[in-house]
């Protein structure tokens, strides 16, 4: 799927159809298909909770797939969290109330796919697919985030051993609760995916102001 | 001569009066007399800075150190000296809940106390591999095993025929056997035999457990019959020893009644000296009797297994040196430490160099495997090793630590301690390899050393920089009764882990959710699945009927470090308490009707207070 041939096919062929991608634009999409499947591997987007009893700091970590705690033997940190949680009333986290755990990894299948299509056949139209998925992908994963912190912060369980008000959780930044300050960062993976749509977007870009100068 | 000796230092040791000029080398003499004094002029100027853990900074090494008659083993930290945790063994410890479980009760076999003397680190290559640590009891003749993964007793072994296992729990260069000896000679089998008929009819034993290599697990090995001596201190062989392993004795003269008196006549008693590998083989080869379950080997029938080496003056301690070459016997009431030299034992075998034969066991000439006498000073028990040839002996009458060169034989220097010390513990003193750096005294009185705490009494450990040509003073702690025998290991050697991880929790009466708590009634039979976490227990009541068997499986569902609950049962006697990730069994009858509430004793969190339940209990 990805390996595709160095030297851009014969002009002829673009004459009368859409303009093909160029080599340069066929790599940017490869690069992308890469960093796009290689953002599996590491955190989208991760949540450090740090108090003074927790000298090696909670950590909640989001991939496109699952969550993951950081692998402590002295700590399980999601079940942790959990049982902070409850003393304020927040509802338990558990990947299986996550659907985007279970979409965000098709999303970016596909995207990965298209990409891997507009590089092999230096296809426009797979670029401009690509990109129209992984914006759609990236800005509702984040407004999704955003909205699962809300919800998770403010619907607090009126009966819990300790009463505050509701919060958000911070998407990136840091606010304190009780003995906690918390800190969200995107990790390597949301940079990766970052990069991804940033490289694409700029091929598109490119194409399309090439395409409607003068050949 | 001797006795008159032996009588004027057994005096002073009672007495207390610690001076005795002319006895050892002059000068430190009087020295180590003095009370205090002295000892400060050996404290390091810079001892605070070495000592000083600072907060949130760690220790170097574990001290690992028998409780004695607690029955427990004591852990603490080098340098700074802090006890930072008790491993209950053979006595019940409500702090953790050992001996209140179902699992633990059934370890301890009824008994609610045992007499811990040698703790041993299991080693590999004569080095500590940090797997295990084997402790004795030298009151109920048992042997158990900690694992350092976890930290906690894992097996106790009852060891049939032996009496006062005192010769314990010593290990073989890779862990094969734990060596043990008997200290009280009876009858074996033990049965009724007056003891008028001591000296023909009692009988001695010296032993190796056997230890699985992969688990640890120990089981009975072989023992060999020995004349009716009290059997005292292990060493095992190594490099050229290997396969060897001494004890000392004392009481050659097989005598009762006032052994201080009738067991002080000879003027030698013996190192015995046991080829192993030579038992395990004869036990292989049908050569032994099984008595209560153990091969048992008698020397009179199995030749070539087992030898005694003339020792002056009731030898206490036998060290080998860590090249394996050497054998150093302490006789506890001599001035000198006796040094045998192995390859010239074995020497003396084959030519059979024999003095004598006690009970089929031959006596090898005492001339012929001495090759120096360490004038060390007045009292010396035992003796460990650092890592740049010297020796080090602990000298209980001088209250002093003598260090000597090996191969010259020659004391070096002397270090008063505070007071009567009885084991010394060097940094892997009885490895192959020694860390050297540290040595800690266990003192056996310290006389008011410490703001005062009534008449009963701490002992005293100091630590002891070995560095240097000199022996400098660090540090002195205060323990509870009591430590006789330490091992120090690197703490970087061994990563226990901190939670008992909920993959790995095998019980099928686990339950990692409150839904999945549970009352089962069987009859008369009530099982309780019950959780704890912070800060509540699932099922928080539980209606019993009186007479009810209750058998409560408590599982802590937490999986982080030091979240520990306990599940304390009010007027039932019953104090659980359960690590992260663990699950426990406790079995009562509920025989008090009315209601008992039950919480958690071990503090958790802010609301540990309001983690508590209710047992009813319905009359009749």
């Amino acid at each position: 799927m990805s390996t595709f041939p160095v030297s851009p096919p014969p002009k002829a062929a673009s004459t009368s159809r859409a303009k093909r991608l160029t080599s340069k634009q066929r790599i940017a999409a490869a690069v992308a298909a890469i960093l796009v499947l290689a953002s599996f591997a590491f955190p989208l987007w991760f949540l450090h909770l740090k108090a003074p009893q927790y000298p090696e700091t909670l950590n909640l970590y989001v991939y496109a797939h699952k969550f993951e705690g950081s692998g402590n033997p002295v700590i399980d940190d999601i079940a942790e969290i959990n049982t902070l949680n409850h003393y304020i009333g927040m509802r338990e986290i558990h990947e299986e109330d996550f659907p985007e755990l279970k979409w965000m990894p098709i999303a970016l299948g596909i995207s990965v796919a298209l990409l891997g299509l507009a590089a092999a056949l230096a296809s426009p139209l797979g670029l401009a697919a690509s990109v129209a998925l992984l914006t759609v992908t990236g800005a509702t994963g984040l407004s999704s985030a955003y909205f699962r912190l809300y919800q998770y912060g403010q619907n607090l369980d009126p009966d819990a051993p300790l009463k505050i008000p509701g919060f958000t959780p911070p998407l990136i930044g840091s606010n304190k609760l009780v003995n906690f300050m918390t800190y969200g960062y995107f990790g390597l993976g949301g940079y990766m995916l970052i990069l991804a749509w940033v490289l694409t977007a700029v091929a598109l870009f490119v194409y399309f102001r090439n395409r409607k100068r003068p050949a | 001569m001797r006795p008159i000796l032996k009588r004027t230092a057994a005096f002073a040791a009672a007495a207390g009066v610690l001076s005795l000029a002319g006895c050892g080398p002059a000068g430190e003499q009087a020295q180590n007399g003095s009370r205090g004094g002295d000892q400060e002029s050996r404290v390091a100027s810079d001892a605070a800075q070495r000592t000083f853990v600072a907060p949130g900074q760690l220790d170097e090494y574990y001290l690992f150190y028998s409780g004695g008659h607690s029955g427990q083993v004591f852990l603490a930290g080098i340098p700074s000296m802090r006890h930072i945790a008790t491993i209950p063994v053979f006595t019940p410890y409500p702090g953790t809940g050992y001996g209140f479980d179902e699992e633990t009760k059934a370890m301890l076999g009824g008994y609610t106390w045992g007499d811990v003397h040698h703790p041993a680190l299991s080693q590999t290559d004569g080095n500590y591999d940090g797997r295990w640590l084997f402790v004795n009891d030298n009151a109920n003749n048992r042997v158990a095993r900690i694992n350092l993964n976890d930290m906690k007793t894992h097996q106790i072994m009852k060891l049939p025929n032996v009496m006062g296992n005192h010769g314990s729990s010593f290990v073989t260069s890779n862990s094969e056997y734990i060596l043990s000896a008997s200290r009280f000679s009876v009858p074996v089998p033990n049965t009724y035999v007056p003891v008028s008929d001591y000296a023909s009819k009692y009988k001695g034993i010296v032993s190796g457990v056997k230890v699985n290599p992969d688990s640890g697990h120990m089981s009975p090995g072989f023992q060999v019959l020995m004349p009716p001596f009290n059997y005292d201190l292990g060493s095992a062989g190594k490099g050229p020893s290997e396969g060897w392993a001494f004890w000392t004795s004392y009481n050659s003269e097989r005598a009762t009644g006032r052994l201080e008196v009738t067991a002080s006549k000879n003027p030698m008693d013996y190192v015995v000296a046991l080829n192993w590998k030579a038992a395990e083989a004869a036990v292989a080869d049908g050569k032994a009797d099984m008595i209560n379950g153990v091969p048992v080997l008698d020397p009179k029938k199995v030749p070539d297994i087992v030898y005694l080496l003339p020792t002056p003056s009731s030898p206490h301690g036998v060290d080998v040196t860590p090249s394996g070459e050497y054998m150093a016997a302490s006789g506890k009431l001599a001035p000198v430490t006796t040094i045998f030299e192995f390859a010239k034992m074995q020497e003396a075998i084959v030519k059979k160099d024999f003095s004598g034969n006690e009970d089929g066991v031959p006596v090898i000439r005492h001339e012929s495997v001495k090759i120096a006498e360490v004038p060390v000073g007045m009292g010396p028990l035992h003796t460990e090793y650092d890592d740049q040839g010297y020796g080090y002996t602990s000298l209980f009458l001088e209250s002093a630590i003598a260090k000597w060169k090996i191969g010259t034989w020659e004391v070096v220097d002397k270090i008063p301690v505070s007071y009567n010390v009885g084991h010394l513990t060097v940094a892997g003193g009885n490895t192959r390899n020694p860390y050297g750096k540290y040595l800690v005294s266990l003192n056996k009185i310290s006389k008011g050393r410490q703001i005062n705490t009534g008449p009963s009494k701490p002992e005293s450990s100091q630590l002891i920089d070995i560095t240097g040509n000199k022996m400098t003073m660090l540090y002195e702690a205060f323990t509870e009764p009591e430590p006789h025998s330490a091992q120090i290991l690197k703490a970087d050697a061994i990563k226990p882990i901190e939670v008992y991880p909920k993959a790995e929790n095998k019980n099928p009466n686990a339950v990692w959710t409150p839904g999945e708590a549970k009352i089962t009634r069987n009859g008369k039979n009530v099982d309780i699945n019950l959780y704890m976490v912070r800060t509540f227990f699932a099922p928080q009541s539980l209606d019993v009927r009186q007479g009810d068997t209750v058998t409560v499986h408590i599982t802590n569902a937490e999986q982080t470090r030091d979240e520990i609950h306990g599940w304390g049962l009010n007027e039932y006697n019953i104090n659980v308490v359960v690590d992260p990730g663990e699950t426990k069994t406790v079995k009562f009858v509920a025989d008090k009707p009315g209601v008992f509430p039950f919480y958690c004793t071990n503090f958790c969190s802010a609301l540990h207070q309001e983690m508590q339940g209710y047992l009813t209990v319905k009359p009749n």
